[in-house]
């Protein structure tokens, strides 16, 4: 059949196999961000999470002394009271920023600010 | 060659290692490691290496660091995203324009030399006024991305159309068929050589002028990495964008470009004179 | 009536037609003030731009001698004279390496990656390395048109020169001819419209590459105008530089290379493949 043919043939090209191969690749790694995120936050986070808050504020801790390039990532979800050692300590952040940053791979581990 | 096959079966067993061999792989390997061995001996031998020439050893080692703290993948990211975004809807503009104005002989003698003029005028040359207008945000890369990727296309799709010979027309407009089917069946596929081409040229303006703009109006991306590394001395870095810049157009040009004007060349090139 | 005639006045006059319209919309926003002059300066201070600049100039000769008060050709000059001596240096050797690899297959293989991986990075992205290697200044402006004008040249010669059918080159030889006869009889003559092609190319590219060095890590020059005006949100010196910018590659291309090319085809045009 003619149009079984087609598809073989497209199959085979190789700019589709190489679009198919990257958007498999970004798929892979986003899907594995997104997974993992959650495991970054802390359970008493996570409870405060459920309760609905308009805005949290928590303690950003990666896995080294944030640079320049993390801290203008963390001041555009939040404001940055200040950062000590790997821990950044950061203020009304919306629920959906905190599980944006949750998916940052370099975070270790974000926790509810005790205040 | 098949002496090589018969020595060492294994090694060659498919056939496209085979072509690899044949066609210069052997030269490829070689000069790769006599390049890198080249590089990291000039690179021992001078003053200061990590701001001259750091050794291909350091610049793995920046990539290192840079992928641990996820500063690479987001750069790379912002920087195709630009790309991509930018040379689509460009492309996407261009070429309904191109055969819209190629359809009137009157109305594409006219626009020819304009279309000529600001395809002259580079993106990177329009920069300071788009940054001007809208300072150094990230609607200025987005607007000279666009810019870069319109004309190019536009230009060539319009001598595609024009180009097509009027004797197809002629026939099909014998044979009584509509304005539009004219358009379907004869001078679209007679520019399809021509948009391939263009698009082609125009994605490669265009990747020169996303990493321009990321230099100039200081938006975060590859090309941003390499000039800010520059002035705080950390030419690992620089080195190691300038390959990934290297090693992405390579990568896009020979598997994806290439392939499709290759492939649309050679099923519409008929009407190619 | 035939290189004048009718139909190319007709193209003449209707080309100018999208030039008159915009050219119309300019002047009547410089008065009705639709954009504000900051954004889009009224044609009038774009040309009185150009006196501006030029203002402490003596005469014609200093202006060719790159005195200091020439503000305008200083900038034109600086960029033009680089573009040449980049020629200078870059089309033989861009020629004389393409040749080499052309016939040389094996040396040939081996350069070839090389020259699509120095391609590859665009010359704008060998900007940074060179500012650490020259400074910011000349010598980093020529270095990227250089490099560019270089790769690209021997690209198309090395294209061009394995294009040549083999059968001239037994020809030659069996007539009895040297080496270097084969060389300048058939290679150079053979892959001339591909030389050429690559010559266009190589302008093309390095123009662009030379203004944006230039803004980037230049010290003089039509792109370091540019950059500069833009900074001091001198608009009109910036759309000045740009229509100089264009009205300079459409007369290159157009009067210089287009002709070239086909003057060229026409010559050697026997052994000439589509690219």
């Amino acid at each position: 059949m003619p149009a079984a043919k087609t598809l073989e043939r497209w199959r085979r090209h190789p700019t589709v196999r190489f679009l198919a191969l990257a958007l498999a690749v970004l798929a892979v790694y986003h899907g594995y961000l997104y997974l993992a995120g959650p495991s970054r936050m802390t359970d008493r986070l996570r409870a405060r999470l459920t309760e609905g808050p308009s805005a949290v504020d928590v303690l950003v801790t990666a896995k080294f002394p944030p640079e320049e390039f993390h801290i203008r990532l963390l001041q555009q979800v939040g404001i940055m009271r200040g950062v000590q050692d790997s821990t950044a300590k950061l203020y009304g952040v919306t629920p959906a920023n905190v599980r944006y940053v949750s998916r940052h791979y370099w975070v270790r581990r974000i926790d509810l600010a005790p205040n | 060659m098949s002496s090589i096959s018969v020595a060492r079966p294994d090694l060659l067993r498919s056939a496209r290692a085979r072509r690899f061999w044949r066609h210069g792989g052997l030269e490829l390997a070689l000069v790769t490691l006599l390049a890198l061995a080249l590089w990291t001996a000039i690179s021992a031998s001078i003053a200061r290496p990590d701001r001259y020439l750091p050794s291909p050893v350091s610049v793995l080692d920046s990539s290192r660091d840079l992928l641990w703290k996820g500063i690479l993948p987001n750069y790379l990211g912002q920087t195709l995203w630009r790309l991509v975004t930018g040379s689509l809807i460009g492309i996407a503009l261009g070429i309904p324009f191109g055969i819209l104005v190629g359809l009137n002989r009157t109305v594409s003698e006219m626009c020819y030399p304009i279309l000529n003029f600001f395809q002259s005028i580079s993106g990177i040359a329009l920069l300071p006024i788009v940054m001007i207008w809208w300072g150094t945000t990230e609607k200025t890369v987005f607007v000279v991305v666009l810019y870069t990727c319109f004309f190019p296309i536009a230009f060539n799709v319009l001598t595609g159309v024009r180009s097509t010979p009027r004797i197809y027309v002629n026939a099909l407009r014998t044979l009584g068929a509509s304005r539009l089917r004219i358009v379907r069946d004869v001078l679209l596929p007679g520019a399809m050589p021509s948009i391939a081409t263009g698009a082609r040229l125009s994605i490669g303006y265009a990747w020169r002028a996303v990493i321009a703009g990321e230099m100039l109006a200081g938006r975060r991306g590859i090309g941003w990495m390499i000039f800010s590394a520059q002035q705080v001395d950390r030419t690992a870095q620089v080195v190691l964008g300038m390959a990934l810049i290297g090693v992405l157009w390579i990568l896009l040009d020979r598997y994806v470009l290439r392939p499709i004007e290759s492939d649309t060349i050679q099923r519409w090139g008929l009407v190619q004179r | 009536m035939t290189r004048f005639g009718r139909g190319r006045l007709r193209r003449i006059l209707l080309g100018a037609i999208p030039f008159l319209v915009l050219g119309t919309l300019w002047q009547m926003n410089a008065v009705y003030r639709w954009l504000a002059p900051i954004h889009m300066p009224p044609p009038a201070s774009v040309w009185s731009a150009i006196f501006t600049l030029q203002e402490g100039c003596p005469g014609l000769l200093d202006a060719l001698r790159q005195g200091s008060g020439c503000l305008l050709t200083n900038h034109i000059l600086s960029s033009m004279g680089r573009v040449a001596l980049s020629l200078v240096v870059g089309l033989p050797l861009g020629i004389a390496f393409g040749v080499l690899a052309g016939i040389h297959r094996r040396l040939g293989n081996a350069l070839e990656p090389v020259g699509v991986f120095a391609n590859a990075i665009s010359g704008i992205a060998w900007v940074p390395l060179a500012i650490v290697w020259f400074g910011v200044g000349w010598r980093t402006t020529l270095f990227i048109l250089l490099n560019t004008v270089f790769w690209l040249v021997f690209f198309n010669t090395l294209l061009g020169v394995r294009g040549v059918p083999r059968v001239y080159e037994h020809g030659v030889l069996a007539l009895g001819a040297t080496r270097w006869k084969v060389i300048t009889q058939v290679y150079v003559p053979g892959a001339l419209p591909s030389i050429v092609t690559g010559i266009r190319m190589s302008m093309g590219f390095g123009w662009r590459a030379l203004i944006a060095a230039e803004m980037i890590g230049g010290d003089r020059g039509l792109g370091f105008m540019l950059f500069v005006s833009a900074q001091e949100y001198k608009t009109e010196e910036v759309f000045l530089g740009v229509l100089v910018i264009a009205v300079i590659w459409m007369l290159t291309d157009r009067a210089c290379l287009v002709p070239l090319e086909r003057w060229t085809i026409e010559r050697w045009g026997l052994v000439w493949r589509p690219s």
